[in-house]
């Protein structure tokens, strides 16, 4: 393009000083991200609870309208009936104490795994 | 770095890492200054619209699609602020009369242009500068100031690039004029 050879326009317009930044704008800058991201958070976590709140609000009224006009429970709890034979006296105890144990392990297991994936995913991008 | 790299930092700023802004920062601070500056005379001015670029351009991180490159999308915010900030300014750009560009030529004014050693012509070239409008300005700093291809240009202003060719052949003419009157 015959526009990259006007030398003439190029020298005037550097001629015109080339502006130079405050030394500490990046510094500046960052602080100010820093509080934006901040911010960004506190409205993130404020509408997500208003969201909650709202749709459990609705949940709460439709149930309560629901039961009484159309429903009709009986609110009488009923555990499962299970026997162990000797144990019967600590069995349900056991039960409950092998499935917490079950589900901790299961939830460590997935989220070490999670973990290690995204070491090595910021490892490969840091390595970049 | 790459656009596909600076895709990959803008994901890992929006999952929390705060910092690495930082880099952007650093690579582009400089250039959306002087763009800003030459928009908007005042030092002090052009400092603070370039950190409400970069501010806006954080907020926004989340709406980037990466159709275009991240430094036209940067662009276009901080030249969008500036052109807000001389409307709110309400700084006043002289009239021109269209008509006095129908006389002059391209080979004239290629030929006045190519020279850079007249002190007088340069002199009267910077004074025409001031007097173009604020794109004007913009087209012709991020073209031979900033040496940004013509489609990157178009993209920025969001133009086509014959368009923006037409434009870039019209206000070197119109320097022409002014320097000449």
């Amino acid at each position: 393009m015959i526009m990259k050879q006007d030398k003439a326009i190029l020298k005037a317009l550097k001629s015109q000083g080339s502006p130079v930044l405050s030394s500490d704008f990046n510094a500046r800058m960052m602080s100010r991200v820093y509080l934006a991201a901040e911010k960004k958070k506190k409205r993130v976590y404020v509408l997500s609870l208003c969201l909650i709140s709202a749709v459990s609000i609705c949940l709460i009224g439709m149930a309560g309208f629901l039961m009484r006009d159309y429903l009709v429970v009986d609110f009488t709890f009923r555990m499962p009936h299970i026997t162990f034979g000797s144990l019967s006296k600590y069995g349900f105890s056991i039960y409950i104490a092998v499935l917490t144990g079950i589900l901790i392990g299961l939830d460590n297991h997935f989220r070490h795994v999670w973990l290690k994936r995204k070491n090595n995913k910021s490892g490969q991008l840091n390595q970049r | 770095m790459e656009n596909k790299d600076e895709i990959i930092y803008i994901k890992r700023i929006l999952e929390g890492e705060t910092n690495l802004f930082s880099y952007f920062l650093e690579r582009y601070s400089r250039s959306i200054h002087s763009l800003i500056v030459r928009i908007i005379p005042s030092k002090e001015d052009a400092e603070e619209l370039t950190q409400d670029t970069f501010l806006k351009a954080f907020r926004k991180l989340d709406t980037f699609k990466g159709d275009c490159s991240f430094s036209t999308w940067l662009f276009r915010i901080g030249y969008n602020t500036a052109v807000s900030a001389t409307r709110k300014r309400k700084i006043i750009v002289p009239a021109f009369d269209d008509s006095l560009l129908e006389g002059v030529s391209d080979e004239l004014v290629d030929a006045v242009f190519e020279d850079d050693e007249d002190e007088i012509r340069l002199q009267r070239l910077e004074k025409a500068i001031t007097r173009l409008t604020v794109e004007e300005k913009t087209l012709i700093s991020l073209f031979y100031t900033d040496n940004k291809p013509v489609a990157e240009i178009a993209d920025l202003l969001e133009q086509t690039t014959d368009n923006v060719k037409v434009r870039l052949y019209r206000v070197r003419k119109k320097l022409y004029v002014l320097m000449t009157n």
